[in-house]
């Protein structure tokens, strides 16, 4: 249980003490996820760019292009230094801009530039789509090269490509030249920024957190990713694993905009529910607030169904009091905290069974709430469940199967001043042996692995089946299979414990779903404690070819 | 350390026999590389002066050396953007 009932201010920190240098020749980070909803939409992205462009030179900053090459988004720096814009949906007809003028000058930049693109449905069937370019925060001219999407083929945009960036996934592969220089703070939002969002992100300069939202900046709830490179929560640099810090507002109309359209719900208060419902509805939008007066006994919720049982939030609300008590609660029996002034308050709670955020009107209570917020902590980032349910060998092996007949065995005992470890034996007889545990592997999901080794003769290495997941850490190798690499007996480094980790991607839902522990095609003995498996949450993004961590700067805007 | 640049043939690396090491490589795994237009060719690269031994013999290319093959307009790497 977190501690309640306390409010605290937040504030937007400008910070940014890493971005990641790209080569140019094939460095780029894949994002793992086609953003197939946020596109087919309104949409916004920002970066920030330190280019060493050249006359004469294409720089891609963002794409992808799927199988079909009728989905497409880029954005890319042409020989001339401006910006071109391409939006490209369903039937391939597209929308492409230009920036007027040139935006960078031949040669290594000095400073650091930031850069919008926007998308906006400006209408509906065949209105056209259009795309917008921002410099340092402020809009800039630009030509229409093409202007043939349409709202309605717009809103059908998907792709079976991810987006990179730093370059384009060209139908899965990488085929242009990337950006050369350094890049931060990469954003992706499902709605248009305006004018006075734009000039709020650029913020003269200084990056901001744009999970809060600051001045004229009003968009972190809409905010889809967040890609820091390098200073996000969980970032990993050794291995170049960034994490999406978007840790997005869970709640639907928290700032009580729309008043009506109600699914389900008797009160017209869209996505709010109010258990007063066989009662009069208490509570009333009006003026972009939800307000309730008070009543002679009545105690009045309202609430909306979006925790996840057993996960912590941070709830953010403005309050109006008149009179009376207030009580925010995280579900039924959950945590609370009781409001007897105006003013905003923040607090965390875990969610119980009931997973709903409440807000309870006593009887006594008359007043109003707006600008909810409700965010899961660590919800965007960070790693989920343990998979393996017996990695740690305490009591016996129950969970690993030998895959084939060969006489190779797994046994639990001690070993190495440890207790509950597991003993593995490929016998000559049996060096194809495999022990298999199953695990439900998702596509384009990164994993993160973990295992003490004791390696005593042969190989040790990991695998999933082929193609359920491709080995992606620093130490593996190219069999699709291999998360860890494969480790050969080395007296110098083994005849005691120590730990490998490394991360793989999911290469397909479904498959032969299981870990793999082996040799590799030699009879071996080993020892191995705390096998880990755990999926990332959020959209992880991965370097790709880049020098790890090296490729990491401390040169930030 | 600078970076050393090497141009395969993408058999190389796809062939069952391959020698390729991508531990020794900056290069996570083939899935993930630059290849050539027609695909035939792939860009793969390392760090510091030790050569790794599968790479014996091949030609080596510096960053300023490797970004002139790639941004050859005429070569087999460009591809003019869209």
């Amino acid at each position: 249980m977190l501690g309640l009932a306390s409010t605290v201010s937040s504030s937007s920190t400008p910070e940014s003490l890493y971005s990641i240098a790209l080569d140019g020749a094939d460095d780029y980070i894949g994002t793992g996820a086609t953003f197939n909803t946020t596109f087919a939409g309104d949409f916004s992205i920002s970066m920030w760019v330190k280019p060493t462009w050249n006359t004469g030179e294409t720089h891609h900053l963002f794409g992808s292009i799927n199988t079909s090459y009728n989905d497409t988004i880029q954005g890319y720096i042409t020989t001339a230094g401006k910006l071109i814009f391409i939006l490209k949906a369903h039937n391939g007809t597209e929308a492409k801009v230009t920036t007027d003028s040139a935006v960078f000058s031949s040669g290594a930049a000095t400073s650091w530039t930031h850069l919008g693109f926007m998308a906006n449905i400006t209408g509906t069937g065949s209105t056209k789509t259009a795309l917008h370019v921002y410099v340092n925060g402020s809009q800039v001219d630009v030509t229409k090269n093409t202007d043939n999407l349409t709202a309605a083929l717009h809103l059908q945009w998907e792709s079976d490509q991810n987006l990179s960036i730093g370059g384009v996934n060209n139908q899965g592969t990488l085929t242009t030249n990337t950006l050369e220089g350094k890049i931060d703070e990469v954003s992706i939002w499902n709605t248009k920024l305006d004018d006075s969002n734009f000039l709020a992100v650029y913020n003269s300069g200084r990056p901001t957190n744009l999970n809060i939202n600051s001045g004229n900046y009003i968009k972190a709830a809409s905010l889809q990713a967040y890609y820091r490179m390098g200073n996000g929560s969980f970032d990993d640099k050794a291995n170049g694993v960034i994490h999406d810090q978007n840790t997005s507002n869970i709640v639907y109309n928290g700032n009580f905009e729309v008043t009506s359209g109600a699914t389900g719900a008797t009160t017209a208060i869209l996505d709010w529910a109010d258990d007063t419902d066989t009662d009069p509805d208490y509570w009333a939008v009006s003026g972009g607030v939800a307000s309730i007066g008070a009543r002679e006994s009545d105690i009045s919720t309202l609430f909306q169904n979006c925790y996840t049982i057993g996960k912590t939030y941070k709830t953010k609300l403005d309050v109006v009091r008149t009179a009376g008590t207030l009580t925010v609660k995280t579900g039924t029996s959950g945590d609370s905290l009781t409001i007897t002034s105006s003013g905003t308050y923040e607090f965390s709670g875990v969610a119980d069974a009931n997973a709903s955020l409440k807000i309870i009107a006593a009887a006594a209570f008359a007043g109003s709430v707006d600008n909810i917020d409700v965010r899961e902590v660590g919800g965007g980032h960070g790693f989920g469940a343990e998979l393996v349910t017996n990695g740690h060998f305490d009591t016996n092996v129950s969970g690993w199967t030998n895959n084939l007949s060969g006489d190779s065995t797994i046994t639990q005992g001690s070993f190495g001043g440890r207790d509950g470890v597991a003993r593995v034996v490929i016998d000559t007889n049996g060096q194809g042996d495999r022990f298999e545990h199953d695990i439900t592997w998702e596509k384009d999901c990164l994993y993160y692995f973990s295992v003490d080794v004791y390696l005593l003769s042969g190989k040790f290495r990991i695998d999933g089946d082929d193609d359920d997941i491709v080995g992606v850490g620093s130490n593996s190798s190219y069999t699709s299979t291999n998360v860890l690499g494969t480790i050969t007996y080395d007296a110098s480094v083994d005849d005691r414990w120590r730990t490998l980790t490394g991360y793989a991607k999911g290469g397909q839902t479904g498959g032969t779903d299981e870990i793999w522990i082996r040799s590799s095609s030699v009879a071996a003995e080993f020892y191995i404690d705390n096998l880990s498996v755990r999926k990332l949450n959020g959209n992880p993004a991965l370097t790709s070819n880049t020098d790890v961590p090296t490729a990491f700067s401390s040169d930030t805007p | 350390m600078d970076t050393t640049y090497v141009i395969l043939n993408t058999t190389e690396i796809t062939d069952e026999d391959s020698v390729i090491d991508f531990s020794q490589l900056s290069n996570r795994n083939a899935d993930m590389l630059r290849y050539s237009k027609d695909g035939s060719k792939a860009l793969v690269k390392y760090r510091g002066e030790d050569q790794p031994s599968f790479l014996d013999g091949k030609t080596t290319y510096t960053h300023a050396g490797i970004m002139v093959v790639l941004r050859d307009t005429d070569g087999d790497w460009y591809t003019e953007p869209d």
